[in-house]
């Protein structure tokens, strides 16, 4: 019953928002249409109390980044791919913020977990990397079928995107997002690196506590100016020649830049995407 | 069809030069070579010598000779010359002093058989400057125990004249390296690497003047070659007054034993000064030096060492210093302790100052 309803409910907006999203002009911080649901949870994946919680934070995101937020879990999607279906979902149904409909949308079903960001989410949730970024740290929590924990640990690392991006210097492949653990081994590895240098550096401070040594030479009493060259011959005698292969660079991976490739969705919107 | 057969440089395997086809391949690497090329680098493998070592021996001639008439007379054998006591020393002692009266003697008997030195560098530090020297070595080391400083005490501080063996000569050397220089270039597909290789001959000489090595058995030689050099614009010919209040050793080791050590350091000399005349190469690998040494001279000198003996939680640590330079050498006891917190010390500043750099900035 709930299920029904809110799907006629969403078809309405659809319907709504086809027509009205020209003639809508809304403040920057709020969400171009309030009253939708930032949660279609038609699987039924999570209890009301979790969404209660989810949709606490995702009113946060709205404040703090005029960011909109989108999660749905959908079986049916039509006949469309998990792609099409996430960019029309966000597209007919009027999310976004501002002119540029800026927001991220999560979409879980039977066929598969998409990203689909619109606006400044093509640069913060790129193709490229913020998706497949997050995506890989998100995605444990939901083949184990910890939906509430997945769409939590989403909001945790939005978050930290966001943040990024209101710097003016968004994560991206040049500039990587590192978690803690991360950033422990990077540490770990520069100790290992320090106890290394440091060992040889007290060896030689060691080493020179003994200064009784055997010389190796006489330099020191060669006749000043008796050393004389009666032959110097240099002569080539022969070369080899070796190649190897350059390893072919991937060029259409590397030309991306700082960019992020996106696509444009049947309502003409360019969307970033990506499963996980 | 006539056939040659000559080394091949890389390889070493004989290369037939086939005079049909007028190519000089070798069949075993397959490599090809300028004959010009290939003929110089099997005369010189052709021309190439044993080293030779032409000391002279040193005898009565060579050297300042036997003592002179009356010199080794008149003085008492085994007795302090000023109290007539009994002097107790080892049979190389020359010089020492009476345990009685502190005397300085010198006991000629010991020195009869053995030659008399050629020349002497006198002393020009006293004891007191090997005792601040002392201290002075002793400051700015991390890893020395911290008792040592204070628990440390001299056993004992001689001055002695050390019996070594100079050697002067002349070096005819002619030395042969394997030299390569590596081009790199590179097409859209492949990166190339050429490597050519060069036959590099250096001929030429040298002189060495007055190579010390130590010529007594008890002087460890690791410290004795450690205080070189010294100053020979201040030797002198030898006069035994020149022994009176220090200890003298005579040498146990006889210039004949002495000759390896000086070759081998002035052959390592010799090569080292060649090796930096071939310039402009990627690698030099010396293949195969002669040396010849003529007109070699061996000299016995004695020379001024300070000895300090120091007795440290029952174990004896020993230095030297150079009687006529200051320089000083020993070895030092090091604490583990101190090793390790200086290790892990160092790697947390490190480790804290490349984190913060890392953590700011990256």
């Amino acid at each position: 019953m709930k299920k029904q309803l809110r799907l006629a409910f969403v078809a309405m907006l659809l319907f709504a928002a086809t027509v009205l999203t020209p003639f809508i002009t809304v403040a920057s911080a709020q969400p171009n249409n309030p009253s939708l649901p930032r949660i279609v949870d038609n699987s039924d994946l999570l209890t009301d109390q979790e969404e209660d919680f989810l949709l606490s934070r995702i009113s946060e995101i709205h404040a703090k980044y005029a960011f909109d937020v989108v999660f749905v879990t959908e079986n049916d999607l039509q006949g469309k791919s998990t792609r099409d279906f996430a960019d029309d979902f966000f597209d007919y149904g009027g999310y976004g913020v501002g002119d540029d409909n800026s927001g991220v949308l999560v979409l879980i079903s039977d066929e598969g977990r998409w990203i689909s960001g619109t606006g400044r989410g093509i640069m913060v949730f790129s193709s490229d990397y913020g998706i497949p970024r997050i995506g890989k740290m998100i995605a444990p929590y939901f083949d184990d079928g910890e939906y509430f924990d997945g769409f939590n640990s989403f909001l945790n690392f939005s978050d930290e995107f966001l943040k990024q991006e209101q710097t003016g210097d968004p994560y991206t492949e040049g500039n990587p997002y590192r978690t803690l653990t991360d950033k422990l081994k990077t540490v770990g590895i520069i100790a290992v690196a320090a106890f290394i240098l440091s060992l040889l550096i007290v060896s030689g401070m060691k080493r020179s506590m003994k200064t009784a040594r055997l010389r190796s030479e006489a330099g020191e009493y060669v006749v000043q100016g008796s050393f004389v060259l009666t032959r110097e011959s240099d002569t080539f005698l022969y070369s080899t020649v070796t190649r190897t292969a350059i390893p072919k660079s991937d060029s259409s991976s590397s030309s991306g830049g700082g960019g992020s490739s996106s696509h444009r969705g049947s309502s003409g919107t360019s969307h970033s995407g990506g499963s996980f | 069809m006539e056939a040659l057969e000559y080394k091949c440089p890389n390889c070493s395997g004989g290369i037939i030069f086939d005079s049909t086809s007028q190519n000089l391949t070798c069949p075993y690497c397959d490599t090809s070579f300028e004959i010009d090329a290939l003929v110089q680098f099997n005369q010189s493998l052709e021309n190439e010598k044993a080293d030779s070592y032409g000391w002279q021996d040193y005898t009565r001639e060579s050297g300042t000779g036997d003592w002179e008439e009356g010199e080794l007379d008149g003085i008492s054998e085994f007795r302090c010359p000023s109290c007539g006591g009994e002097i107790v020393g080892n049979p190389n002692t020359v010089a020492t002093s009476c345990v009685y009266c502190g005397n300085p003697a010198i006991l000629m008997s010991q020195l009869q058989g053995m030659y008399k030195p050629d020349y002497i560098i006198p002393f020009k530090l006293d004891k007191n400057a090997a005792k601040s020297a002392l201290i002075k070595h002793l400051r700015f080391k991390p890893l020395l125990p911290k008792s040592f400083k204070d628990e440390n005490r001299i056993e004992s501080l001689t001055g002695i004249y050390v019996p070594f063996w100079l050697f002067d000569c002349d070096v005819d050397a002619s030395i042969r390296f394997k030299a390569t220089r590596t081009q790199v270039w590179s097409d859209s597909e492949y990166r190339y690497t050429r490597t050519s290789y060069y036959l590099v001959l250096r001929d030429g000489g040298m002189s060495f003047e007055m190579v010390p090595v130590d010529g007594s058995e008890k002087m460890d030689d690791e410290y004795m070659e450690a205080i070189e050099p010294f100053d020979y614009s201040q030797i002198s010919d030898f006069k035994t007054p020149y022994l009176s209040g220090y200890i003298a050793e005579k040498y146990d080791i006889d210039a004949e034993q002495s000759k390896p050590r000086a070759n081998a350091r002035i052959k390592t000399s010799v090569e080292d000064i060649f090796r930096s005349t071939v310039k402009g190469y990627n690698t030099v690998v010396t293949e195969n030096s002669n040396i010849s040494l003529h007109d070699g001279k061996i000299h016995y000198a004695l020379l001024p060492v300070w000895m300090l003996n120091t007795k440290y939680k029952d174990k004896i640590y020993s230095f030297s210093m150079n009687g006529q330079t200051g320089r000083f050498v020993g070895e030092l006891p090091v604490s583990v302790g101190r090793f390790w917190a200086w290790t892990f010390g160092l790697t947390s500043v490190f480790t804290a100052v490349a984190s913060l750099i890392y953590l700011l900035f990256m």
